[in-house]
């Protein structure tokens, strides 16, 4: 996804504005005219910087779509376009669901639909999911001890 | 001499050993996939590390880093797809030789040089590293903030060809440091009133999501293909690149020199170097007109450079706790996570941690020599199998990994939320290291800048107070105003009305 350069300086500048905005109330150090604002405070004098540089830049040469937001590699490939929303699905389940349902599962749902959505057939699909599981699940839960949730499986192996 | 027998106790334990060809092979298979960098190897091998011992950690990062970086040049030459970027510059030369049915000596090449200049760039680093502790032993808060805003100001220069991106990069990764509760008073700056956010954004998590999801995402939006792999012929390999070594010595140095010198440089990194090391190699080559036409003195030269530069870039790491970079950017989070400060007392404090570290450094590069011939063959499994295949495997391994460092779902959001952000800037034309640099070095140089704040009542001329101090500061100051002055010669001297741009590059 490309971000015209005017946008791109805009959104910078705002982002400074808004870390000048937010460190306003804080405290200073006691005895001192400063405090725990003045590094953020600098770097969002820097961001103000790049910002205005890179709005500087667009006004001087005057680009075409300097001001919009151009998702045409997206469009063009509405198969692949799939398969990043697939992915940003994937990881808000683990967040989501990780707890009630377990790693396990999500992991093995994901990787069954990617592999189908990609091409592969249903029986390779599921075989290759299970095994990659079994061996994340060895790894991690049983090698380097990390309690990975588990869900309905919990205690079961 | 107690110190070394001590550190070759800790590297012979077997769980060691065991670490670093486990890594080594990891280290292979990442390198050896095209699209997917050294650093993403590392970054997925974090996790791991949280659950071994120090040494073991750094082994497994020293091994699959260094492995993934020669492993890098088997695509590159079997495919023309470099492995890992570090092995771009050389892409060329080395599949037009392969094509001429030279693809044992380019691999065993590679191999060799890789050693050679890991080896060398080790040396260095032995040799290099303590004494410099030693010199900064007296350094204190404005030595500090000098050298990590010298560091900062190096990655933003070396990183890409676009200074401005370079430096809204570096300020991204600086905000990310600050969030959190504030050094000096407590005060939570930027979180929100969310809990998790006042020890920080959690880093790791942060680095697999930056390194891993962009990858995994351009390789899913384009539909990988199973490569078509020729058998190589192994036969009179290690003669030929015994020869190649013997005529072309002065490359292996010379390439080995500036990969070391180019690694320690914040930024820097081996993909730089080994660009670096090939134009040098063709300036002072005797055949210049033979290079990208399938010769093998400039991978020669890369071969050496990239690897010493992962070596190189340890200098500033263990010293100045201030990472050549983004793999000894983790590596240094990786010390923090297991209670090794790095700093110029490391070798006063865990001065056999750190001669373990170098033997692994010599180990890790000596077990490329043995994978050199036998990587023909892995490789030509590892190519076989289809890249969608292995991808989402990354992705449920990526998402467990951000999971299992705090054992806390927040570590997928930042996954997520630095991934998508990488991802974007990526697009755009913003190169990551100095994102990453800021994040690591961002805490360190606010509370060093922040001490002699305090310490100097307030004045920022304080700052310039002592010696060594002072000469740091002129020289970050002087970098900065180098581009600044050639601006405003170009603008307003050399042609005048010609309307000049203010950065490097375009856009």
């Amino acid at each position: 996804m490309k971000i015209g350069g005017g946008l791109l300086g805009l959104l910078i500048v705002a982002l400074g504005l808004a870390v000048i905005w937010n460190v306003r109330g804080f405290p200073s150090m006691p005895g001192h005219s400063f405090g725990p604002g003045l590094f953020p405070t600098m770097i969002a004098g820097g961001l103000l910087v790049c910002g205005g540089l890179l709005l500087v830049r667009v006004l001087r040469a005057a680009p075409a779509g300097a001001f919009s937001v151009d998702a045409g590699a997206w469009r063009d490939n509405p198969h692949g376009a799939v398969s990043g929303a697939m992915m940003v699905a994937a990881i808000l389940a683990f967040i989501f669901l990780g707890d009630e349902i377990g790693f396990q599962i999500i992991g093995f749902v994901t990787l069954c639909a990617f592999y189908l959505w990609l091409g592969r057939g249903p029986v390779k699909a599921l075989t290759i999911a299970a095994l990659v599981i079994v061996s994340l699940d060895l790894l991690f839960r049983i090698v380097l001890r990390v309690p990975v949730p588990s869900g309905p499986l919990t205690g079961l192996w | 001499m107690d110190m070394f027998i001590a550190a070759l106790h800790m590297v012979i334990e077997p769980s060691t050993l065991l670490t670093l060809v486990a890594s080594s092979l990891f280290g292979f298979a990442v390198g050896c996939l095209p699209g997917l960098t050294a650093t993403m190897a590392v970054a997925l091998l974090v996790p791991m590390t949280f659950f071994m011992s120090p040494i073991a950690a750094i082994t497994s990062i020293v091994a699959a880093s260094a492995m993934a970086i020669f492993a890098g040049d088997i695509p590159g030459a079997l495919l023309r797809m470099p492995g890992t970027p570090a092995s771009a510059a050389y892409v060329e030369d080395s599949h037009i030789l392969t094509k001429r049915g030279d693809a044992g000596l380019v691999i065993t090449s590679n191999a060799a040089f890789s050693a050679i200049g890991g080896i060398f760039g080790t040396l260095v680093l032995i040799v290099a590293a303590p004494a410099l502790a030693d010199f900064a032993l007296d350094f204190s808060a404005y030595e500090f903030f000098w050298l990590g805003v010298l560091g900062l100001s190096c990655a933003v220069f070396v990183a890409g060809d676009d200074l401005v991106k370079g430096m809204t990069s570096l300020m991204f990764g600086l905000l990310i440091a600050t969030v959190g509760m504030d050094y000096t008073t407590g005060h939570p700056r930027f979180t929100f009133g969310i809990v998790n956010l006042l020890e920080g954004v959690s880093f790791i998590p942060g680095l697999i999501g930056m390194f891993a999801l962009p990858e995994i995402l351009r390789s899913l939006l384009t539909p990988g293909h199973v490569a078509t792999v020729a058998k190589i012929q192994t036969r009179g390999a290690w003669r030929k690149t015994w020869e190649a070594g013997k005529r072309y010595w002065g490359q292996m140095v010379g390439g080995s020199v500036l990969g070391t010198i180019i690694g320690a440089l914040p930024g820097g990194g081996a993909d730089t170097a080994a660009w670096i090391s090939y134009a040098m190699a063709k300036k002072t080559s005797k055949e210049p007109e033979k290079f990208g036409k399938g010769h093998i003195e400039g991978i020669v030269a890369g071969s050496a450079a990239n690897n010493a530069a992962l070596s190189g870039a340890w200098i500033p790491a263990i010293v100045f706790a201030i990472p050549g970079d983004t793999i000894t950017a983790i590596g240094i989070g990786v010390l923090y996570l297991k209670g090794v400060n790095p700093g110029p007392t490391v070798f006063i404090n865990n001065g056999e941690l750190f001669y373990a570290v170098f033997i692994v450094f010599i180990l890790a590069n000596l077990l490329m020599f043995p994978l050199g011939s036998l990587a023909m063959r892995i490789a030509q499994v590892v190519l076989r199998i289809p890249r969608d295949l292995i991808l989402p495997a990354l992705l449920v391994l990526s998402v467990t990994g951000g999971y299992a460092i705090d054992n806390d779902f927040f570590g997928i959001w930042i996954l997520l939320g630095l991934g998508a952000m990488a991802y974007l800037m990526e697009e755009n034309g913003f190169p990551i290291a100095p994102m990453v640099l800021g994040i690591v070095l961002g805490e360190i140089v606010e509370q060093n800048f922040m001490q002699a704040l305090i310490s100097s009542n307030g004045n920022l001329l304080g700052l310039f107070s002592r010696p060594i101090a002072g000469v740091l500061g002129a020289a970050t100051i002087i970098i900065w105003t180098v581009p600044l002055l050639r601006w405003i010669w170009s603008r307003f001297v050399a042609a005048p009305g010609v309307p000049a741009s203010g950065h490097r590059g375009h856009e």
